[in-house]
């Protein structure tokens, strides 16, 4: 720079800061841009810094403050530059504080982060104000505003920071912040020593005032406010007082505590009107309003309520307080109604609902006025809320439909609802519903109006339905009853109808729709009952309950006597005709035609004889029949009313009238009147009509003959008819005994006859219809004589022709009845005849029954002879015992009572003989119509009987010498003297049998033999008895013919042809015994030999098996043989058989096994398995027991060798081998055996552990051990073979024991290390050495070989070795001394090698034979007990 | 649509349906009915004029009651069967 330029630059920085300090401001910004700008760089910090501070107040522009940031780096921070960017920093924030007051916008600057100490404070009371401003809004939350006034209170800075008026701000502040904390004394205090009271000194005091009352008053102490009040009540005004009375209650409220507002009011309000006056209403009634609402926030509706009526009566009905309490007073009303009541409760037509119809009636008419009341105060700001509520009601009240104005009205009042408030959603529902039910209902009132049905039908189900309850209940039931009405066949509207629950006032439309739909319905269901073609038993409609007037009525009550009389209710119809005669003309015929059929039906002859006469009756009784019928009806009435001679003159039959026509006349009518079941009155006119002709005097004996003959007969009839049976019986009676009749109708002699018939059938009728009444006593006192009359009575109706069905009827039920009857099949059979021909219908099923009753006891007394007769007198007896006993009871026939003594007899019944010879007896006096020649044949069997029962009992006990000594002395009945009845013979000979006097029995026997004519069992049991008495005297050969002459192969159980076989066969051997053998065997073949009768010999097998084990037992083999033999020889000519077959192999067997036992006694000694070879020879042999048979023999075979190698012939056998072969093969056959059936034989497997165990050559005693387990497992119980088992464990033991000793010094040998390599690798390979240790040792040979030591032999030779090789030297080589001893050396050294080699094989040998015989000693062990023993033979 | 309408519409329409109940033309309740009751009294049983003309003149009446008589009292083979039977259950 130049030094122009300098001075004029320096010039120009005294300009400007000459213009700064004058505080020229905006001129000292222009120099700097005009003049130092372009050379800035030139200037000092200081006033550049300058320029910066007074360019940002000039206009506050970042720019400024962020080149004093720049200017400020590196300079001092307590430096003018540093103080120029702190006070722009701060005026910028003061600027933002200002800012946010001014706007209220409550944005909180930070604090400047060092200011200086006034600035601080001014930012802190400008932060405080803004916190104050934030929550000065009456909508602020009391919470917020805690929390701002103890923010405020620690902003403040100290009092003495500040002074004027920000120190007034700042106490202004201090004051607000206390009494927003509830420090409201507090507050007032540093108002007045802060010096703020001055003219305000009354508004903090009243502030003050007003906070400590209003928490008293929420603190619920009311008292102390009223004190505080009352000490500074000069300083208030009354307006001041009612608002702050009014202001803490609402506060209550507003903190949710309105028993606290209630309390506070319920003595302040008294306390107003005492301190300032009752005489502003005005006052009062609003310290009520408030009351009231406290109460009702409280739930206190009933107080609410009366406090709010008093205010209602104090204050002008227009004024806004009188409306407010009007509307609390419906809502109240309101919130009443459903006060209590669960809106979820589920009993929908329960008690809830009961409770809120209750509740809604009685608070209804009260919203209703409330809601009219705020509608006329068209000018308050309360008025809308009438119309809220009107529309309200209308919404639950369905049966009233809001009009359009009301409408609007409320649309508009739900938009003064704020819109914050909760029910707004719901209001907004209400308003659409009830726009819906309004056009809804006036849409279907035009449809109605303009009868456009179909449409209306159609809103129905789409709109109005769905709507239900929503639609006014009278609109409904216009609907309903127009569809109805116009489609009565599709739409039943009673159902709707009753469903309805209409208020009071709608009531009586709903029911006088339902009277006249049920009118039409009932209409309707006239016609149908009438015009069906059967009457119906439903019900009717009551035409008194029917609405539309009298023509409905009277047609209703015409159309009910009409049904009526369809039905037969004569006596209905009449009182409907009755109860309204119609006044309509076209129905009079109608009604004269119904009046006359009830008159007529009721007999009600003069109402007949009128309507006939009438001028207006129908045609149909505008007849000549009719009016005969109504005189008729005249007779009848005059017959019921006692007024017989009105009778006989109504019927032309008095005075002067001939006979002829009386009798026509009188059986004319009492017929006429029988036939419809009119009995009484017409005996009255019979009555009448004799006392007519008894008083007449012109009439001729002959007419009053026939006249009272016919009066008699028709009196009796009409007394039958009408139950009269004792009248009807005495007239019949009567009847029967008069004279007949000598002229008229009844004259002719088969009238009369026929009359007469009739008469007596009736009589009996009579007595039958009486006895049937008479009580069950006299029923049975009267039943004899009644029987006795009935049946002569029935048998005289026989003789007639017309009643002989009649007759045997009668006779046949009265035989029933009479159950001591004896019935002939020809009565059973009439009474069927009788029954067909008089077609009996309703009491046929009974009259089968009697039939078959009567038949049935026909039919048992003939069972009963015909058993007696058969000798069954057990069945006889029973027959008696269960169904004659019972049935004759005391009146036993005779002939039966004969008969039971015969059964008596017989069965012994009744033990006493003599008892039944005295019932014969008095049977005999008291029945003389008996041949006596029965009673005497009767006698005999008693005593016969009584003899053979008496036998009986002897021969049942044994007493064979009382039954020998009885049959000899006794008289047998129908006998000779000696003779006795056949079975006492049989039973004699029996005794004699059995007392051994046997040439009585023989003799007996004899003759039942030789005398004809006896029946085959007397023969064949008299024989049996001698054969058995033969047999027993060993005379075989006579008891063999006798036995051969029964008729039977068994008689009572026996065998005869084992017997006849028997004797054959003993006589055989009784010949053998005296050596007469051909005849012996002639005998035995005799025996085998058909039986005379017999079919074949084979059941004589038993005999001949038996015979022949027998002896083989006893050890006659030469009998036992021929036993088999003839047996063999008696089947050989049979024909072919199955059981033929197996007959004779038994016989062969049995041959086989006899000559092989014989065998071994006498002849050479045979080859073990012979009996079983041959045995399986037999051809007889069935295919399907062979198996069996060779098993069995095959053991058999192998227990005779083992048996015979132990009696010592044995031995041969077994040095030959044929033993061990014979055995080996049946073992072998015996194990294919076992494999082809499956099963498991424990004697197989005993005799193959024998077999391993002692015989044979590799004997394998483990595998004999294992198969003797098995056998023991299958149940073998073997005491021998338990020894033997036991003695061969104690060889194994002993054996291991030997083999652990000889084992152990061959372990010590191998193991000693001194075998020679050559001989030890030789025994470890040996076969002997490597088995025995594998049986006996876990380890290998080879395991525990040592290698060999050098020592002896081995260790010289490899000395001497070493020595030949140390000879070789070249420096030795050439000594023929060493040379010669080293020849001598090694040629003893050679004859040691060779003799080394020899020892060496002789060890090996030995070791070889120690092995060898090491295992020969265990086999030899295992073998010790290779003897067979004489014990071992099972 | 007021609450006085409601109930004025359904009195119309009761009206009409009586008005409408109590017209004798064919198809109305009243009509139908006199109808029915016609048929239903022309469809009772015949009077008896003929059959009671028999009471006072019957020229058969003697011949039924010789033939018949025991139908005449109900005394026919049923009734003495049902008289036997109470007998045999007072006897058993």
């Amino acid at each position: 720079m130049g030094f122009f330029s300098g001075r004029r630059l320096r010039k120009q920085a005294t300009v400007f800061w000459e213009l700064a300090r004058a505080g020229e401001i905006a001129a000292a910004c222009e120099l700097y841009a005009s003049e130092l700008a372009a050379d800035e760089a030139e200037l000092s910090p200081e006033l550049r810094a300058t320029y910066r501070l007074l360019a940002w107040i000039e206009r506050p522009d970042e720019e400024h403050e962020d080149a004093l940031r720049l200017l400020a780096e590196g300079e001092e921070s307590d430096g003018p530059v540093a103080g120029a960017l702190v006070e722009v920093q701060r005026r910028r924030r003061a600027g933002a504080l200002v800012d946010a007051i001014r706007l209220g916008s409550g944005e909180s600057p930070p604090l400047a982060e060092s200011p200086d100490e006034p600035s601080l404070a001014l930012e802190r009371l400008a932060l405080a104000v803004l916190d104050a401003q934030r929550v000065e809004r009456p909508e602020a939350p009391e919470s917020d505003r805690q929390a701002a006034a103890r923010r405020v209170r620690r902003r403040l800075p100290p009092a003495e920071s500040l002074e004027g008026a920000v120190a007034e701000v700042r106490h202004r502040l201090e004051v607000w912040a206390r009494w927003t904390l509830g420090q409201h004394l507090e507050s007032y205090r540093i108002a007045k020593t802060r010096g703020l009271a001055g003219a305000d000194q009354g508004a903090f005091f009243l502030a003050a005032l007003y906070g400590w009352a209003r928490d008293k008053v929420e603190a619920g102490e009311p008292d102390a406010v009223l004190a505080l009040l009352d000490k500074n009540l000069k300083l208030l005004s009354p307006s001041r007082v009612t608002n702050m009375t009014i202001r803490w209650a609402e506060h209550a409220l507003e903190r949710g505590a309105p028993e606290r507002g209630t309390a506070w009011l319920s003595k302040a309000i008294p306390w107003v009107a005492a301190r300032l006056g009752a005489a502003d209403p005005g006052r009062q009634a609003l310290l009520e309003l408030a009351f009231a609402l406290c109460l009702l926030a409280e739930g206190k509706h009933v107080e609410g309520g009366e406090v709010l009526g008093r205010i209602g009566r104090t204050v002008p009905g227009d004024g806004d307080v009188a409306l407010v309490a009007a509307s609390l007073s419906g809502l109240s009303a309101l919130w009443t109604a459903q006060a209590g009541i669960s809106a979820d409760a589920d009993d929908d037509e329960g008690e809830a609902r009961m409770q809120v119809r209750s509740r809604w009636r009685t608070c209804h008419p009260v919203l209703h006025a409330v809601a009219s009341r705020l509608e006329a105060a068209e000018r308050s700001p309360v008025a809308w809320r009438g119309h809220l509520l009107r529309g309200l009601l209308a919404y639950v009240d369905s049966s009233r439909s809001p009009d359009p104005n009301q409408l609007r009205r409320f649309s508009a009042a739900t938009g003064r609802v704020p819109p914050d408030r909760r029910g707004v959603a719901g209001l907004k529902a209400i308003e659409t519903a009830l726009i819906t039910r309004v056009r809804a209902t006036d849409e279907a009132a035009a449809l109605i109006r303009n009868g456009r049905t179909s449409e209306l039908r159609d809103l129905h189900e789409r709109v109005l339905v769905p709507l239900g309850t929503a639609i006014p209940t009278l609109v409904r039931v216009a609907v309903v009853v127009t569809l109805w009405d116009a489609d009565r066949r599709g739409f039943d509207p009673l159902a709707t109808l009753h469903a309805l629950q209409p208020t009071p006032e709608e009531a009586p439309g709903v029911a006088a729709a339902v009277r006249l739909v049920e009118t039409v319905i009932g209409l309707d269901r006239l016609a149908a009952q009438c015009a069906a073609e059967a009457p119906s038993a439903s019900g009717l409609p009551d035409p008194a309950r029917l609405d539309g007037g009298d023509p409905v009525a009277e047609v209703a009550a015409l159309a009910t006597a009409a049904i009526r009389l369809r039905r037969g209710e004569v006596r209905d119809a009449g009182a409907a005709l009755d109860a309204r005669r119609t006044s309509d003309a076209t129905l009079a015929p109608s009604w004269l035609l119904a009046r006359f059929r009830v008159a007529w039906d009721a007999g009600d002859a003069k109402l007949a004889r009128r309507i006939v006469a009438a001028q207006a009756a129908p045609p149909a009784l505008r007849t000549p029949a009719a009016r005969v019928g109504v005189s008729v009806q005249a007779i009848l009435d005059a017959l019921s009313s006692d007024r017989p001679e009105d009778a006989i003159a109504t019927a032309g039959l008095g005075e002067a009238v001939p006979a002829d026509r009386i009798e026509h006349g009188l059986v004319s009518f009492v017929t006429w009147q029988l036939g419809r079941e009119r009995p009484e009155l017409a005996g009255r006119f019979v009555r009448a009509v004799r006392g007519s002709v008894e008083s007449r005097a012109d009439l001729t004996p002959i007419d009053l003959a026939r006249l009272r003959w016919v009066l008699l007969l028709l009196d009796g009839l009409c007394a039958a008819r009408s139950g009269q049976h004792g009248v009807a019986g005495g007239s019949f009676e009567q009847l029967l005994r008069a004279p007949a009749p000598p002229a008229g109708l009844c004259a002719a002699p088969a009238v009369h006859g026929r009359l007469l018939g009739w008469a007596r059938l009736f009589r009996i009728g009579a007595e039958l219809a009486l006895a049937a009444a008479a009580s069950v006593e006299d029923v049975r006192v009267r039943l004899p004589a009644l029987r006795r009359t009935l049946e002569e009575q029935a048998a005289r109706l026989t003789e007639s022709p017309t009643l002989r069905a009649y007759g045997h009827l009668i006779g046949g039920l009265v035989s029933f009845l009479g159950a001591d009857v004896v019935v002939e099949a020809d009565a059973v059979a009439r009474l069927d005849a009788a029954r067909r021909s008089l077609a009996t219908g309703a009491r046929s099923a009974f009259l089968d029954a009697v039939i078959g009753r009567l038949d049935w006891r026909r039919q048992l007394l003939e069972s009963f002879w015909q058993a007696l007769t058969e000798g069954d007198f057990k069945k006889s007896l029973q027959i008696f015992k269960t169904e004659l006993e019972p049935g004759f009871g005391a009146n036993v026939p005779a002939s039966i009572q004969l008969g039971m003594v015969l059964v008596d007899a017989a069965t012994g019944s009744s033990s006493e003989g003599t008892e039944l010879i005295r019932r014969l007896a008095v049977l005999e006096d008291e029945a003389p119509e008996l041949d006596r020649e029965l009673f005497e044949k009767a006698r005999e069997y008693v005593l016969g009987g009584q003899a053979i029962r008496e036998l009986t009992e002897r021969v049942r006990a044994h007493d064979y010498d009382g039954v020998i000594e009885f049959c000899q002395t006794t008289r047998w009945p129908g006998h000779s003297e000696g003779a006795m009845p056949i079975p006492v013979a049989i039973a004699l000979q029996h005794a004699h049998y059995k007392k051994k006097q046997d040439e009585d029995a023989i003799r007996m026997g004899e003759q039942f033999r030789d005398v004809r004519g006896f029946e085959d069992w007397v023969r064949d049991y008299g024989r049996l008895i001698l054969g058995y008495v033969l047999f027993d005297n060993k005379e075989f050969e006579k008891a063999a013919e006798v036995f051969g002459e029964l008729s039977e192969a068994e008689v009572l159980g026996h065998d005869v042809d084992r017997y006849w076989a028997a004797a054959h066969f003993s006589h055989g051997v009784q010949l053998l015994g005296v050596e007469q053998k051909a005849e012996a065997f002639e005998a035995f073949a005799r025996s085998v030999s058909k039986r005379q009768g017999s079919e074949d010999n084979r059941a004589l097998v038993p005999l001949f098996v038996h015979f022949g084990m027998q002896n083989l037992e006893e050890r006659h083999g030469s009998r036992a043989l021929q036993a088999f033999e003839l047996l063999e020889g008696g089947l050989a000519d049979l024909p072919d058989s199955p059981d033929l077959a197996l007959d004779q192999a038994v016989a062969r067997i049995g041959v086989i096994l006899c000559q092989a036992l014989l065998d071994e006694v006498d002849g050479p000694r045979p080859d073990e398995g012979t009996v079983a070879v041959e045995v399986l020879r037999v051809e007889e042999l069935p295919e399907e027991i062979r198996g069996v048979f060779e098993r069995v023999f095959r053991k058999m075979a192998v227990c005779q060798a083992l048996r015979l190698q132990g009696d010592g012939r044995g031995r041969r056998a077994k040095r030959t081998g044929r033993l061990v072969a014979a055995i080996q093969e049946h073992v072998g056959a015996l194990e294919r055996l076992e494999e082809a059936s499956g099963g498991r034989d424990p004697v197989l497997r005993v005799l193959q552990g024998m077999f391993e165990l002692r015989i044979g050559r590799s004997r394998n005693a483990a595998k004999a051990m294992d198969l003797f387990g098995q056998a023991a497992s299958l149940g073998v119980r073997s005491r021998l073979l338990t020894g033997i088992i036991e003695r061969e464990r104690d060889l194994q033991r002993q054996a291991a024991e030997q083999r652990r000793v000889a084992f152990t010094v061959f372990d010590h040998y191998l193991a000693s290390g001194a075998v020679p390599a050559t001989l030890r690798e030789s025994l470890v390979r040996n076969d002997d050495v490597a088995e025995l240790y594998r049986l006996n040792r876990s380890y290998r040979p080879s395991d525990i070989a040592v290698p060999e030591v050098k020592a002896g032999v081995a260790a010289l030779r490899e000395r001497i070795a070493h020595l030949e090789t140390m000879l070789g030297e070249d420096a030795l080589r050439s000594d023929a001394r060493l040379v010669r001893l080293g020849a001598k050396v090694k040629e003893e050294l050679d004859r040691l090698a060779g003799s080394e080699s020899k020892v060496i094989e002789l060890e090996k040998e030995i070791m070889r034979l120690v092995a060898a015989a090491l295992a020969r000693q265990m086999v030899a062990v295992d073998a010790s007990g290779a003897e067979l023993e004489e014990d071992d033979d099972e | 649509m007021s609450d006085e309408s409601h109930a004025a519409l359904l009195g119309e329409v009761l009206e009409r349906v009586r008005q409408n109940n109590l017209q004798a033309r064919p198809g109305t309740p009243m009509a139908e009915l006199k109808n029915a009751i016609e048929e239903a009294l022309a469809s009772l049983p015949a009077l008896e004029f003929e059959e009671f003309s028999k009471a006072i003149d019957d020229a058969d009446a003697a011949q039924r009651l010789v033939q018949r008589a025991p139908e005449m009292i109900g005394w026919n083979a049923d009734q003495i069967v049902e008289w036997v039977e109470k007998l045999s259950e007072k006897l058993s």
